[in-house]
């Protein structure tokens, strides 16, 4: 049996590690980078290119590059509609509704695109380790739901790798931490990356790590903070030349790069410029963005988005039972995490100062590589109990969600409930299953229905169904319904579609990992 | 394992009926660490879907069993050490009102309906007297000797000896060095038997996941699993 590898596939950054004699060892790319910008473009000539590359041309090539895939992968195009107006590139409708990128007449999945960096990160590996891989864990925020989950497990298979574990990013960061520190106690992890915001409460108890709560926002991130840059400086742009930067693909290809240096160069200066020349043609020839940029202004600026850490913060506390006191380490996990006003922001919430020992960036990649370990036998003393996310429900009548299963549960869990027929001489019913936290059924993802039949026909509310939801420890859920009093029964196993059918999948495939 | 959860709670967790929250808590982190499903994550689905029920087993009687001393089930906070923490448990659901399913307007779509497995998947039975099949040579041709030496090992495994058998893997391994990996896993394949007959299930369960670590064709140790995971 080959090795199986850890990957952090990230909005903005990618990284891979393996397990090398009981520890977790980041590897380098073929750059020498230990992470790789989650980055594809297709260039003039119709190729692909990934990561770095992709990046440096990014600025004269911005229609064919796509960054940030992750937050669109497993989504509607509805629910990314906000996006669209920001993004140099194009997203388009798939015939089932899936946010995809069109690059030049070509619509392109998410998946597709995902896929070319996890084959990136999987080469990188087989350079390292000489021999092939085709096994994975690959980390997901932990606010992810079940399509999103399913459609990076496609990503996967279609770069060639078999996706044993989906592992959510703030667990994989306390693996990878808990390895060397497994005194009993709690942890908060707060994972502000790229494109989501998570934050997770765990227990570290005799080696067992056990997550008791987890809460997120999966559009919150570091492109989040980029942009409110971009709008300073544009807005500001704008008002003194009237000309709007953001309508220009290639000049807010570069306000976008620029914003993105600022806001790093601020995390560790008080100060910094901007400098771009030529970004525009006024009437009186070219002009030019130049400006100094202050960390306060940065920090005004965002205040919105840092407000928006706290309400995820204090509902993951209150889910796992305790208060910041109780909680004895902050990890501070993902890029964004090195802003000040970040950091600041969290000791406020949690009473302490963050962890300063671990590396941001490369964290969450060390801890699916620690779980690879758990799977392969190499770690006897470490083992997770993760939780689900999202309730999942049966819809009942005037558009409730039943909850079957909490948010919050432990995995793996089995459930039961019983449900009563609304009508007279109803001989069916049809069990739709819903993921999600509001309490209409219709405004959560609906991830399955079936229906169970022949029932004895009777007076309403006297046919009983009992519904039993048993989910494993990936998250993977089996419905059965049973009807109280006979032996009739139907199960359905909720195979999550990522909307790639198998057939395309394999198709893109041989394009993906040749 | 799954006959001894159906023994009860306090039989699936192996303490006591008097054990005390903390000795619970113990069993249940020491079962957990065996016994979850994410340790089987690359055995075949039938063992995966095995491993699920006899964790779900395990983490029922875990539940019920706090339940009873009115303890809450998470992980108590370090500060304390103790149970019951100063936090307040999660509040207990009370029985409700039964919800109601509408009429449905359409057949069901979309998703496949099938027959419900009532039991876990069955596996193929594998009567413990079931001789082992004999394993491919290591790579690399081995020496007459060897060959006849690895059949007498496997003869004795057949014959359920399991000390001597693993004392003849032993001699094996001591000739060929480095030994290869399918020695190895022959040899925590023995132990794991050992452990098994002197009512070790967890030790045995352990010997029998570095075996298939080792060699994962290893046909017996993949039996043996399947027959460890499903009774006692």
């Amino acid at each position: 049996m080959g090795r199986v590898i850890g990957i952090d596939l990230g909005t903005t950054n990618s990284c891979v590690a393996v397990l090398e004699g009981g520890e977790p060892v980041v590897i380098h790319n073929q750059e020498g980078g230990r992470t790789t910008p989650s980055m594809v473009s297709w260039n003039a000539e119709g190729e692909v290119v990934v990561g770095a590359a992709s990046k440096r041309q990014m600025v004269t090539n911005p229609t064919r590059t796509v960054f940030g895939a992750k937050r669109l992968i497993g989504r509607k195009a509805t629910e990314v509609q906000e996006l669209a107006s920001r993004l140099p590139y194009k997203l388009v409708a798939a015939k089932n509704g899936d946010a995809w990128v069109d690059i030049a007449g070509t619509p392109r999945s998410p998946q597709e695109i995902s896929a070319h960096v996890l084959a990136k990160m999987k080469r990188v590996a087989e350079d390292y380790l000489g021999q092939p891989v085709t096994e994975a864990v690959v980390t997901v925020p932990a606010y992810f739901d079940d399509a999103q989950r399913q459609a990076t497990k496609d990503a996967g298979k279609i770069a060639g790798l078999t996706v044993r574990q989906i592992l959510n990013e703030p667990t994989a960061a306390a693996l990878a931490y808990g390895l060397h520190h497994q005194n009993n106690q709690r942890l908060a992890v707060f994972d502000l990356g790229g494109g989501t915001f998570d934050i997770s409460i765990l227990a570290i108890e005799n080696g067992v790590f056990e997550v008791l709560s987890t809460y997120g926002d999966t559009a919150l991130g570091g492109d989040d903070f980029d942009r409110v840059v971009i709008d300073l400086l544009a807005d500001e742009f704008n008002a003194a030349n009237h000309l709007d930067l953001r309508r220009d693909s290639v000049a807010l290809q570069r306000l976008k790069e620029a914003a993105e240096r600022a806001k790093i160069e601020l995390s560790s200066a008080m100060t910094t410029d901007v400098n771009l020349p030529f970004i525009a043609a006024g009437q009186a020839g070219p002009v030019h963005l130049m400006r100094e940029l202050e960390r306060g202004q940065l920090e005004r600026a965002c205040k919105p988005l840092l407000d928006r850490l706290e309400a995820p913060c204090h509902k993951a506390l209150a889910d796992a039972h305790c208060t910041a006191a109780d909680i004895d380490q902050v990890l501070l996990v993902g890029g964004m995490t090195r802003m000040p006003a970040v950091q600041e922001r969290a000791q406020k919430i949690f009473g302490k100062p963050g962890s300063k020992n671990v590396n941001p960036d490369e964290i969450v990649a060390m801890g699916a590589a620690v779980h690879s370990g758990i799977m392969g036998g190499e770690l006897q003393e470490v083992v997770l109990l993760d939780v689900t996310p999202h309730n999942m429900g049966v819809k009942v009548a005037g558009d409730r969600m039943s909850v079957v299963i909490a948010s919050n549960t432990s995995i793996p869990t089995r459930a039961k409930k019983v449900f009563a027929t609304t009508e007279d001489n109803q001989t069916f019913v049809a069990i739709e299953i819903h993921q999600g936290d509001d309490e209409h059924a219709s405004k959560n993802r609906r991830i399955g229905r079936f229906v169970l039949g022949d029932l004895e026909p009777a007076p309403r509310g006297r046919t009983k169904v009992e519904v039993s939801f048993t989910m494993d420890a990936d998250g993977i859920l089996e419905v059965t319904a049973v009807e109280v009093g006979t032996a009739r029964a139907a199960t359905v196993t909720i195979e999550a579609s990522s909307g790639l059918t198998a057939e395309e999948i394999a198709n893109l495939g041989m394009r993906v990992a040749r | 394992m799954q006959s001894r959860i159906s023994l009860g709670p306090h039989a699936a967790l192996g303490v006591d009926a008097s054990a005390t929250p903390e000795e619970i808590r113990a069993a249940f982190l020491g079962l957990t660490k065996t016994f979850h499903p994410a340790r089987f994550g690359r055995m075949s689905i039938e063992i995966q879907k095995l491993s699920n029920e006899v964790f779900l087993g395990i983490k029922g009687a875990h539940e019920s069993l706090l339940k009873t001393l009115g303890v809450p089930i998470r992980a108590p906070a370090s500060g304390s050490g103790s149970f019951p923490r100063s936090a307040s448990p999660p509040p207990e659901r009370t029985t409700q009102r039964i919800p109601q399913i509408s009429k449905p307007l359409t057949p069901a779509f979309g998703v496949k309906i099938g027959a419900r497995p009532s039991t876990p998947p069955n596996l193929p039975p594998n009567p413990p007297s079931a001789p082992p099949a004999i394993p491919s040579p290591p790579a690399g041709q081995p020496a007459p000797d060897e060959r006849l030496e690895l059949q007498r090992a496997l003869d004795l495994m057949t014959a359920r000896n399991w000390s001597a058998a693993r004392q003849a893997v032993t001699m094996m391994m001591a000739r060929t060095q480095p030994p290869p990996k399918q020695y190895r896993a022959l040899l925590c394949y023995t132990r794991g038997r050992e452990a098994q007959e002197a009512g070790k299930q967890e030790d045995a369960v352990m010997e029998m996941q570095r075996a298939l670590q080792f060699d994962p064709d290893l046909g017996q140790a993949k039996a043996a699993l399947a027959e460890l995971l499903r009774r006692r």
